[in-house]
């Protein structure tokens, strides 16, 4: 059985081979083809499977649509795969930086931006240790399949899955689907799961998949079929097909838009500032004015999308992206063989840019004064689809504050005209090789960093348990420290309490939180009375049985106040003499033997007063315990030699000294990565210059003076700050100088304007004089 | 790059026009083209005489000069206005020459500044001076304005009289500034449109050339003195 389905895959591999053949002959000559009619063909078609095989949605366990065998009998999927989307190192030429992959793990505070192609401030994958496996199931929400995703045998890493999880085809649909019951958020899920081959079919809607593929055991493959033993935990994936979209012939209806809408576009290129509410947030200039991404951002059967931006000409030579710049459009590019531009392409107004010095065309792009936010004393922060997850809807929240995004800053090109960028600060924990600093992989620091990444999990351990010693329903389990009270996050972190900001608590208690009020989890009562109100005393005997059940907890709990101690023993509250010194208040602590010890350290208190609520991660402190455990282990007998060790965050360095001392340097890879923006394009009247040279010409102006402050995880108070002419190349103090001449500029232009009148009119006196005496009118009195 | 070319040509032109009438005037000669000969006898002139010129004897000499000729026409505290359309000029001349010349960016930076500033100190002196002294330089009779009418139709004629010329240089040396003003205040004003900013510019340009080469000529004319 097993050899007959092997000899059916090198059948279906040699028909594939074939096809394929055909097929790039077909789309070589596709553009040749098209008979001129604008309209797209109803897709009424057979959906096939990977082997090749028409799928049949009645039968049992049909497998899901493999679009490199649907799509290839018209479109050359062979072609299509070296497409701007689906391989990432596909150009000779990487082109204009684009936004970075960015790897978040926010246990251990590192943001590292990623990139198969070379630009500048990002890390190659593969160097970091990350596979295509790993790179796909990290990314692969926001990826459109095929390139890294969807490897060739001999690049299939060991420890990968994709035998289990099927590698993902370029889902045509992410793109061209025109249903409205396309699904990115199904996709993402899909590829979380691990259904790699059936994220297409269920992001699209064809039908309904189940299982998980990465509760599968590795030795499975889609040869297996269903899991008959299991139907509860490890069930294989499946699709049930609509069968209302296939017609008797099993012909499925695609609906294909040829020209993709921009919610498409927009489920992986979204960017919004952060704060901003979605009634408020207006469309760009283009859209609003009917235009769809792809009008611009056009592409042939190829797949190379043009990007828009000047100079891609040369990049990607094959491509007509000159014409799509916003001067091929705008102003109409002149022809290299001489002639006049044609502009006005697309309705596009041609603009005038009256009182607008040349110098400003040679020296900035057009996106400078039209796209992106307006800029200010501090670079706004936004968050984008593929950086901060957006997009993805459910129950849970997928978005991340993480990492943080800032726009515009300006940035010198290689053509030398400045254009406004986004930026993010990296943060990593590296290694010093020479010069260099590389980033580690996040496991092996929380391998090594332990409990100290993750100071709030003891303070959620017991918030979980006191949850079953609350007094009612409504009552939450909080700390309160620092000012603020901290409750459990539905993640098992923790949470600052809503509605609790800014009340102050002197000391750290534990506490029950209902409505807005707090009330200490230990009732008052007198240590020293004879006898304790009885229901004091079952509220402690609750509270400490209920923290008894922490697994592993570091000793018995107990209540201490004063001279006294009070623990359960057998059932019963019991009070003996409080072995450690008297404590003032009543405070739950952990006796372990003789010894009293608080329940949460001061460590975890002071980390978590510091972070939680905040954008921090970590504080000083941890990266310091941090670096001394990564050297630690290092120094280790039988361990490979390595280090020093640093920590990359806020466009700084951190090291230990010789005296174990936390310092801090500048470094090329601590400093900030930036990439251009085109989108959102404003209108006209709200363009950067609209109210004249001021806007950027003042002797405080943001676009030349504004600082852009490092933002990381750390919380610390040595972050760096760049001012923005540290981007623009251009000096300060004469730009400062130059901003104040525009204070008096009105005055010279009134100046300029009255000597020329004089003058003018004292020419003109004599030029009449002259041509009267010319003409003999006027004879000179004598 | 034509304006660059047009600019060194026709400035060295200038110079070799006027340093070429002097040796003729010194030399007695009449013939007004150039010869191979001539050119040989011009050089060895420029050779023997331009350096004193450039020794302390010969600034002392071009001072007095300048003085002799500033003080009845600049009286008292009018002699600020000359100097300061004087200076301003030497520097937007150089500033804005040197650049467009020996610089494919153009003026920019603190020269560009100075620059604009320069310009309406310029603006200010040249309307005192046009006030104070344009009098001086309207046709004074009907044979001169004939004169004037018979350059205006062949302007090769031999006997183009001197005076004739210090006013045409002077009246030409005041539409060019006038230009360069107004086409500077154009470039500031948000009227008009980019391409209309582009021919501002290349008139402002052109200007400036014109009123270098007008006033380099009435220099010649006016106030360096006809001897040997």
């Amino acid at each position: 059985m097993r050899r007959h389905r092997r000899s059916n895959a090198f059948r279906a591999a040699a028909v594939s081979a074939f096809l394929l053949a055909v097929g790039w002959a077909a789309a070589v000559q596709q553009e040749e083809k098209w008979d001129g009619n604008r309209t797209s063909p109803v897709h009424q078609i057979p959906l096939k499977d990977e082997f090749n095989q028409i799928i049949v949605p009645t039968e049992p366990n049909p497998l899901p649509v493999s679009f490199r065998y649907s799509c290839e009998p018209c479109h050359s999927y062979s072609a299509i795969e070296k497409g701007s989307h689906f391989d990432p190192g596909g150009s000779k030429d990487p082109g204009r930086p684009g936004e970075p992959w960015i790897w978040v793990d926010e246990a251990s505070g590192t943001q590292i931006p990623l990139s198969y192609k070379p630009w500048k401030g990002v890390y190659d994958p593969g160097e970091l240790g990350l596979t295509p496996w790993d790179f796909t199931l990290m990314f692969g929400r926001h990826l459109a399949g095929g390139g890294i995703s969807e490897p060739a045998e001999k690049d299939m890493t060991p420890g990968s899955r994709w035998e289990v999880s099927g590698k993902v085809e370029i889902n045509c649909l992410t793109c061209h689907d025109g249903s409205r019951m396309h699904d990115h958020s199904e996709w993402a899920k899909q590829i979380l799961r691990e259904n790699f081959r059936w994220a297409a079919t269920a992001a699209a809607g064809l039908g309904e998949v189940g299982g998980i593929a990465s509760r599968l055991a590795p030795t499975w493959d889609i040869y297996d079929g269903p899991n008959p033993d299991d139907s509860e935990w490890a069930v294989a994936p499946h699709v049930k097909y609509r069968k209302n979209l296939f017609d008797s012939k099993h012909r499925a209806f695609v609906d294909i838009n040829r020209k993709p809408d921009d919610g498409r576009c927009l489920a992986c290129h979204s960017v919004t500032p952060v704060g901003a509410k979605k009634f408020d947030v207006d469309a760009d200039a283009h859209a609003s004015g009917g235009l769809k991404c792809a009008d611009c951002h056009r592409n042939d059967i190829r797949h190379r999308m043009i990007r828009g931006y000047e100079g891609e000409d040369k990049d990607e030579p094959g491509l007509v992206s000159r014409d799509f710049t916003c001067a091929g459009c705008h102003l109409g590019e002149a022809p290299e063989k001489g002639g006049k531009g044609w502009s006005g392409r697309m309705g596009a107004p041609y603009p005038l840019h009256k009182g607008i010095p040349q110098v400003h065309f040679k020296r900035l792009s057009c996106t400078v004064c039209h796209s992106g936010p307006l800029p200010a004393d501090e670079a706004a922060r936004v968050r984008t689809a593929r950086a901060n997850r957006l997009g993805i809807f459910g129950i849970a929240r997928w978005a991340t504050n993480v990492p943080v995004i800032q726009e515009p800053v300006y940035v010198r090109g290689a053509d030398g005209k400045l254009s406004p960028h986004r930026l993010m600060w990296p943060a990593f924990w590296g290694e010093r090789r020479g010069k260099d600093i590389v980033p580690l992989a996040p496991e092996r620091v929380r391998r090594a960093a332990g409990e100290i990444l993750s100071p709030q999990s003891g303070i959620a351990a017991v918030l979980a348990a006191l949850a079953a010693a609350a007094p009612d329903a409504e009552s939450v389990p909080v700390l309160a420290a620092g000012g603020n009270a901290y409750e459990l996050s539905v993640d098992g972190g923790l949470n600052v309490s809503a509605g609790m900001e800014e009340k102050r608590a002197a000391e750290a208690f534990w506490a029950f939180k209902k409505a807005e009020s707090l009330t200490p989890a230990v009732p008052a009562f007198e240590p020293e009375a004879a006898e304790i109100d009885p229901d004091v005393q079952a509220q402690v005997q609750r509270i400490l049985d209920a923290l008894a059940a922490i697994p592993g907890i570091a000793g018995k709990p107990a209540l201490v106040s004063g001279k006294a101690l009070w623990q359960v023993t057998d059932g019963y509250l019991q009070t003996s003499e409080n072995p450690g010194p008297s404590s003032s208040t009543a405070e739950i602590a952990l006796l372990a033997g003789d010894e009293i010890r608080p329940l949460i350290s001061d460590f975890e208190l002071k980390t978590v007063i510091a972070t939680v609520g905040t954008e921090y991660i970590l504080t000083e402190e941890q990266v310091r315990l941090v670096l001394e455990s990564l050297s630690g282990r290092e120094a280790a007998p039988g361990a490979p030699k390595s280090g020093p060790f640093v920590y990359v965050s806020r466009g700084k360095v951190f090291s230990l000294n010789a005296k174990g001392k936390l310092v801090t340097e500048k470094h090329p890879a601590a400093g900030p990565v930036t990439w251009p923006l085109a989108h959102q394009v404003r209108p006209t009247r709200q363009s950067l210059g609209v109210n004249g040279c001021k806007d950027c010409h003042g002797f405080n102006s943001p676009f030349l003076f504004a600082k852009v402050a490092g933002t990381g995880p750390l919380k610390t108070g040595k972050a760096e700050v760049i001012s923005a002419g540290s981007f623009t190349g251009l000096r300060g103090l004469y730009h400062r100088f130059f901003g104040l001449s525009f204070k008096v500029r009105p005055l010279l232009k009134i100046l300029l304007l009255g000597c020329f009148l004089v003058g003018a009119a004292i020419a003109l006196l004599a030029a009449a004089l002259a041509l009267g005496r010319v003409a003999g009118f006027i004879e000179r009195r004598r | 790059m034509l304006f660059a070319i047009l600019s060194i040509i026709l400035i060295a032109f200038s110079i070799f026009r006027i340093t070429y009438y002097r040796f003729l005037a010194v030399s007695g000669i009449s013939r007004l083209y150039p010869a191979p000969s001539l050119l040989a006898k011009y050089a060895a002139w420029m050779r023997k005489s331009a350096p004193p010129y450039f020794s302390r004897d010969g600034w002392k000499k071009a001072k007095s000069a300048l003085l002799a000729w500033v003080a009845p026409r600049y009286p008292g505290w009018r002699i600020w206005t000359l100097a300061s359309l004087a200076l301003s000029f030497l520097y937007l001349a150089a500033s804005g020459l040197g650049f467009a010349i020996f610089s494919r960016r153009g003026l920019y930076g603190i020269p560009l500044l100075l620059h604009v500033s320069a310009g309406g100190l310029f603006a200010m002196s040249l309307a005192a001076v046009v006030i104070f002294r344009a009098r001086e330089f309207q046709l004074e009779d009907k044979g001169e304005a004939s004169a004037l009418a018979r350059c205006m139709v062949c302007p090769f004629v031999m006997d183009f009289p001197l005076k004739l010329l210090e006013k045409c240089v002077f009246w030409g040396y005041i539409l060019a500034s006038l230009v360069l003003i107004i086409t500077a205040l154009g470039s500031m004003m948000p009227y008009f449109t980019f391409k209309a900013q582009l021919g501002l510019i290349e008139i402002h340009r052109y200007s400036a050339l014109a009123s270098v080469l007008a006033a380099m000529t009435f220099v010649d004319a006016a106030v360096v003195p006809r001897s040997s």
